[in-house]
């Protein structure tokens, strides 16, 4: 192999790549197949990543795009907490302090040195969102917590693993202090586990090719993706550009909170501000600087490169300002928890609004803009035992300028798959009355947002407590370039003998009695282009569906249809009237 | 009289035909130029052609076993009928939403597959069952019959029918059934209880719909296709279909079950797989089936295939037992380019049959994995004839200079090479991801390597990933259809049943497992089978009370009273071996009951020659120049017919055949066995 020796060799780059994205993902998989909790199991709320000796992210498996911007953060991060010449062969560290590892507390991280011949040559490392780390409610989301201390028990960097030994008095120490302290030991192991699936892989690798290639080209690696990236930026228009949004409450109280971003786009260079977004707040939905970044990665991948590998490259054509004390970077001890739900929709919100201006080609209009977080708990009293279903609900997708935005998806920070209802019915005293697209949603465009999502239960247990958490219910998803809002999220709740549902906050934590229906109806997504010029066969087709009504088809679309013949035969004389006479009101 | 048995596998471009002489065990292999628009036309014009130089006619066949594309077809191309789907009130949309979750995370313009029911065409009904099976709401009758007549005014040809809860008792679907055949007997009507009686809404109304919408196609296709065999007067030949779970069924039975078909494609080279480990003893082995745009990997653990009922048709779910394939898009037509970076990439896109690689000189600019092979030597330029294709190697070169040596500034020779080694690699990633990730380590088996282009990359790829051992099957081309020979009749049952291990009735599993006997033995006993020749095996799916994923476990006795702790512990045992720990402190939860039912055909009798004690020379066609390991070097070339049973030799080494060409390393080692498969084993490390 005489190429190999050269610095970037780009045959090797990409057998290297190959490789080193091999390792990750084997460590993703073990982690999923070990892990006891469904979480990590079925949700997939978890990742993985080799790095650098010095904590640089070489190559990652994610599974939700949350963790792109914390993985490559962690490591480093901890490394300056605790430095490597402090770390032996046979130890492992673990770490959940949102403010040295970003996230919040259920997310665990790992991290494990390797070594060569005595030296470390990588690191591994993954981050698994634990079931439950204590405080004042069970899975470790309470909407109401004002400081980090009731969101449950903080580790800071600790050495878990000594000689290759649990260290059993930490171990005790936190499981005395989660609900399900049998979990946290299963998924504990399969962390471990996972990390040594890399290191033996990785090490497989430096006998294959020999210690010094493989840091070269882990570096080279780091570097084509900044090259590929840096290539990438080309094609984007130089310029600033500023975009603002809302949450609408912390869920303490119901107060607008600005989230600002200014995109500066250079040859070389993103900068991404969030200078005048709000005050950190009361409430959890304070979001960390790697949640921040997380969101800023995500754009950027998703907007110029999504098939760029994730590693340290894409950081370093990346400055990010986080002014320190504000809702994009808290100070200790604000509390956090809920920061992913909403705060993370709305950042990638406003970072993809001023994308827009830019390069409204790439972008979506916004989309859902919550993960909707519907849970609820009590007794089953079929089984006689505690109960709890937690779900996150998807919405309408924003619209782009050459396809309609996806109806009832999970869309930008989030995956998570749903729970089938004979599932739901059968594990909880819950029944599902009605799942559906929520029609009308969507925001008109030439290419119309996607649908919301709409589920009603009624609760068939005894001394429930719903918790729903969502957004988007007052200040809607926006549209681009004449496309049109979105309809808002909306819940209600009817209670036995009510005659007719009630409107409900977006952020509400009550009890609740047996036979009470509960609705959640998630946003849609916003409009991409007038709606005047969308494809009059597009709007018969939404109207068919009964997506749209036919009365919306000529107010929004100005779609006519002939009369009389009871079918949705298109009137495109009427049409093309009706959208002149509307153009030239505009 | 010669008795014969005959495989038909119908392809995108050539339709394969291996015909079996059950008394002298000869294999003959004809191919034949695909006729898309009515594919039972190649399929007769094939058999003909293989029956021409024995003076066979039909009546001579035993069966004939019939892989066909024409349900995967009308999915992937979405040209199937108009169909309807009826579900319970409320949940109508529970197909378009699917999981809520969306294919690729970072590109927006990734869409999950149209629903295969458009909104409009999807009914709703009032009624409910609950999760165990009582009935909460009657049907609504009268809805029903509307439906029905709706269907009826707008000329639907097929519906699908899947109500809430119906696994735990069907007894709405049925009603519903009755009612629309009694206003509308023409119209297809799919229940899912009756294709699927297993929990979780979704998957189950896929699987359910897909069925209602290959259906009419494939019914019509294969009442053709028995009207061209004419099967009338005298003996005639059984009609067996290929399923995607590797067994056969009935042409009757794929007219009513057609789903059953829709992954058969590659499943055709796994059982070949299956037959050579029989044969060769070898009981580990990695299947490699490679063509012209994409690679099949599949793995076979002691003897048998891998199955995995995750299985997707277009991102759409079929929820059957199907046969574990991972397919990654790397073939001889991937073409290479190199990226914004400056890294060397290939596939997955794949210049395809139109224009082809370069060398096809059809207008093809791209270079592609095949242009490389032959700017190498790997490839001849007349191992193109046999498929009737000129080649201009001119064209291979200036593809590669202009779009990856240029770009690179590299040779000609290093950027070809280099085309090679990453096509080998992302190759890898798809052999680990069906090995490792599934906790077996690919050291331990041998690679088959088949497939137009499998038998070229094999060999180097086993050394990438320290594979001791590559089988090159005799006829690597028709790899599939020689595997249907050896196929068994297949039915897959399953019944959802929730009890925790140790509280579960066994009087109602027995009854539940008797129940799914009966319905198999009737089935076989229509498809003309005797008591003596059914083989039946139960399975059930399990797991730990509160996990979302179940594993299956074999069971190999009577369901008695010390049965559930024998489950038990062999649960334990599977997730130990799967996981990595199990907890024997967790109750154990039955989720499913499984039966596969098997129709024994006859073992097909496969001619063998014995080594010859004195290896034999094999005769050398020529000498060639190719490049191999970063230089030129002359490599000996020969014709895959000079190989004769206990032929051995040492690489580098060039075989051709008509429909394959295979290449074996520097220091390996290259035999025939006595099933005149070419054995490639490393010398220099033991494995």
């Amino acid at each position: 192999m005489k190429n190999f020796q050269s610095e970037e060799d780009p045959i090797v780059i990409e057998v290297m790549r190959n490789a080193f994205q091999s390792v990750a993902e084997e460590m993703g998989v073990a982690l999923v197949r070990t892990a006891l909790s469904t979480n990590i199991k079925d949700r997939r709320d978890c990742s993985t990543g080799i790095y650098t000796e010095e904590g640089e992210l070489v190559a990652q498996a994610e599974h939700i795009p949350l963790h792109l911007g914390l993985m490559p953060a962690v490591v480093k991060s901890v490394l300056e907490h605790f430095p490597a010449d402090n770390l032996r062969e046979g130890e492992a560290i673990i770490i959940n302090d949102p403010y040295i590892s970003g996230s919040h507390l259920p997310d665990v991280c790992v991290i494990t040195p390797v070594f060569y011949q005595g030296e470390i040559i990588a690191i591994a490392a993954n981050l698994a969102h634990h079931v439950d780390m204590g405080g004042i409610s069970p899975g470790s989301m309470s909407a109401t917590a004002t400081e980090i201390f009731q969101e449950g028990i903080r580790i800071p960097p600790l050495k878990i693993l000594k000689s290759g030994k649990i260290n059993k008095d930490i171990m005790d120490l936190i499981s005395h202090n989660v609900r399900t302290s049998g979990e946290f030991w299963g998924d504990i192991y399969a962390q471990l586990a996972a990390n040594n699936v890399g290191a033996g892989r990785f090490l497989e690798l430096v006998q294959k090719y020999g210690a010094q290639n493989i840091k070269k080209h882990m570096e080279a690696l780091i570097k084509y993706t900044e090259r590929r990236l840096r290539e990438r930026l080309k094609i984007l228009p130089c310029g600033v550009y500023s975009f603002c949004d809302y949450l609408e409450g912390d869920g303490i109280k119901e107060e607008k909170i600005k989230i600002e971003v200014q995109l500066k786009i250079r040859r070389d260079l993103l900068k991404v501000d969030f200078t005048g977004t709000a005050d950190q707040v009361e409430g959890p939905v304070n979001c960390t600087r790697p949640v921040a970044l997380a969101c800023v990665f995500f754009v950027v991948k998703s907007v110029v490169d999504p098939c760029i590998p994730s590693n340290e490259g894409i950081s370093r054509l990346l400055e990010v300002i986080t002014p320190e004390g504000s809702l994009v970077n808290p100070r200790f001890p604000a509390a956090v928890a809920n920061a992913n739900i909403n705060t993370a929709q709305r950042v990638a919100d406003v970072i993809l609004g001023a994308f827009a201006q830019a390069v409204p080609e790439r972008v979506t209009a916004a989309s859902t803009g919550s993960m909707s977080l519907f849970t609820i708990g009590g007794i089953d009293t079929r089984k006689e035992k505690y109960y709890s279903y937690v779900e996150t609900y998807g919405g309408g997708q924003g619209a782009k300028v050459d396809q309609d935005g996806m109806d009832g998806i999970h869309t930008n920070m989030t995956n998570t798959r749903n729970a089938p209802v004979e599932v739901m019915e059968r594990e909880y005293p819950l029944r599902v009355e009605k799942y559906s697209l929520r029609p009308g949603t969507g925001g008109a465009g030439k290419f119309r947002g996607g649908m919301g999502l709409r589920r009603e239960i009624t609760v068939l247990g005894e001394k429930s407590i719903v918790s729903l958490n969502t957004e988007r219910k007052k200040i809607l998803p926006w549209g681009l370039n004449g496309g049109k809002r979105a309809k808002g999220s909306l819940c209600l709740i009817q209670a036995p003998g009510d005659l007719a549902p009630r409107e409900l906050a977006s952020k509400v934590t009550q009890k609740v009695y047996f036979g009470t229906k509960i609705t959640l109806c998630t946003a849609g997504g916003g409009g991409f282009g007038n709606p005047l010029e969308r494809d009059p066969l597009s709007v018969r087709e939404d109207v068919l569906n009964g997506l749209v009504t036919k009365e919306k088809a000529r107010e929004d679309y100005g779609v006519v249809f002939k009369k009389g013949s009871g079918g949705l035969e298109i009137d495109f004389e009427a049409t093309a009237e009706l959208r002149e006479r509307k153009m030239k009101k505009t | 009289m010669p008795a014969v048995r005959v495989a038909v596998d119908t392809g995108g471009t050539f339709t394969d035909i291996c015909l079996l002489n059950e008394i002298d065990g000869k294999v003959k292999i004809v191919k034949t130029p695909s006729t898309p628009d009515d594919p039972s036309r190649a399929v007769v014009n094939g058999l003909k052609k293989s029956f021409e130089d024995d003076m066979l006619d039909l009546r001579d066949v035993n069966f004939i076993i019939h892989g066909t594309t024409v349900a995967t077809n009308a999915l992937l191309e979405n040209c199937g009928p108009d169909i309807a789907l009826i579900t319970t009130l409320g949940f109508r949309d529970i197909l378009q939403i699917g999981r809520q979750n969306r294919p690729l995370l970072y590109d927006f313009w990734a869409q999950n597959p149209a629903p295969i029911v458009p909104r409009f065409r999807r009914y709703e009904v009032e009624e409910r069952v609950s999760f165990s099976g009582e009935i909460e709401k009657p049907l609504n009758k009268g809805e029903a019959r509307a439906i029905a007549h709706k269907l009826k005014n707008e000329g639907i040809s097929s519906v699908a029918v899947c109500l809430l809860h119906s696994y735990a008792n069907p007894v709405h679907e049925r009603e519903i059934k009755k009612i629309i055949k009694e206003i509308f007997p023409e119209v297809f009507v799919t229940l899912s209880s009756e294709v699927l009686p297993e929990f979780r809404e979704y998957e189950r109304t896929s699987t359910t719909a897909i069925n209602a919408y290959v259906q009419p196609l494939v019914s019509s296709y294969l009442g053709k296709l028995e009207k061209r065999l004419k099967l009338g007067g005298g003996r005639k030949p059984v009609l067996y279909i290929m399923q995607s779970n590797g067994g056969m069924i009935t042409a009757d039975t794929a007219k009513r079950l057609s789903v059953k078909t829709v992954l058969s494609g590659p499943a055709g080279g796994v059982i070949a797989g299956v037959l050579l480990s029989r044969l060769t003893g070898c009981r580990d082995l990695i299947t490699l089936d490679m063509g012209g745009t994409s690679l099949d990997v599949s793995l076979i653990k002691g003897g048998k295939p891998s199955y995995t009922t995750e299985a997707e048709v277009g991102g759409r779910p079929v929820k059957l037992p199907v046969i574990d394939i991972n397919t990654i898009g790397a073939g001889g037509g991937s073409i290479a380019w190199v990226d914004e970076g400056g890294a060397l990439k290939v596939g997955p896109r794949s210049a395809g049959a139109v224009p082809g690689p370069a060398c096809y000189g059809r207008g093809g600019e791209e270079p592609t994995v095949t242009d490389a092979n032959l700017v190498l030597g790997r490839l001849g330029a007349e191992s193109f004839s046999g498929k009737g294709i000129k080649i201009f190697p001119d064209a291979a070169e200036r593809a590669i200079i202009e779009k990856i040596a240029g770009p690179l500034k590299c040779s000609l020779e290093d950027a070809a090479e280099g085309i090679l080694t990453v096509i080998n690699a992302t190759m890898g990633r798809g052999l680990r991801v069906v090995s490792l990730e599934r906790g077996h380590d690919p050291r331990h088996f041998a690679l088959v390597a088949f497939g137009g282009a499998g038998p070229l990359h094999g060999a180097a790829l086993a050394r990438a990933q320290k594979i001791a051992k590559v089988i090159i099957p005799r006829y690597p081309g028709v790899n599939s259809a020689y595997g249907m020979l050896a196929s068994d009749v297949r039915h897959d049952y399953v019944r959802t049943y929730f009890a925790g291990l140790s509280s579960a009735d066994l009087n109602v599993i027995n009854n539940l497992f008797e129940d799914m006997q009966e319905e198999a033995k009737l089935q076989l006993f229509e498809e003309g089978f005797k008591e003596t020749g059914m083989v039946f095996v139960k399975e059930a799916d399990l797991r730990y009370e509160g996990q979302a994923y179940e594993i299956n476990v074999h069971i190999d006795e009577d369901i008695g009273p010390e049965w559930p702790v024998r489950l038990r512990q062999a649960f334990h045992q599977t997730h130990r071996c799967l996981y990595g720990y199990a907890r024997p402190d967790r109750e154990v939860e039955i989720v499913n009951l499984r039966l596969t039912a098997f129709g024994k055909v006859k073992e097909p009798f496969l001619g063998r020659t014995l080594v010859e004690k004195e290896a034999k020379e094999v005769h050398k066609l020529a000498d060639r120049k190719v490049f191999l390991e970063g230089k030129y070097m002359q490599v000996p070339v020969y014709k895959r017919e000079a190989f004769r049973p206990g032929s051995l030799l040492y690489g580098p080494a060039i075989i051709e055949q008509e429909d394959a060409t295979t290449l074996a390393l520097c220091g390996q080692k290259i035999k025939c066995d006595e099933w005149e498969n070419i054995i490639i084993e490393e010398t220099d490390f033991g494995g």
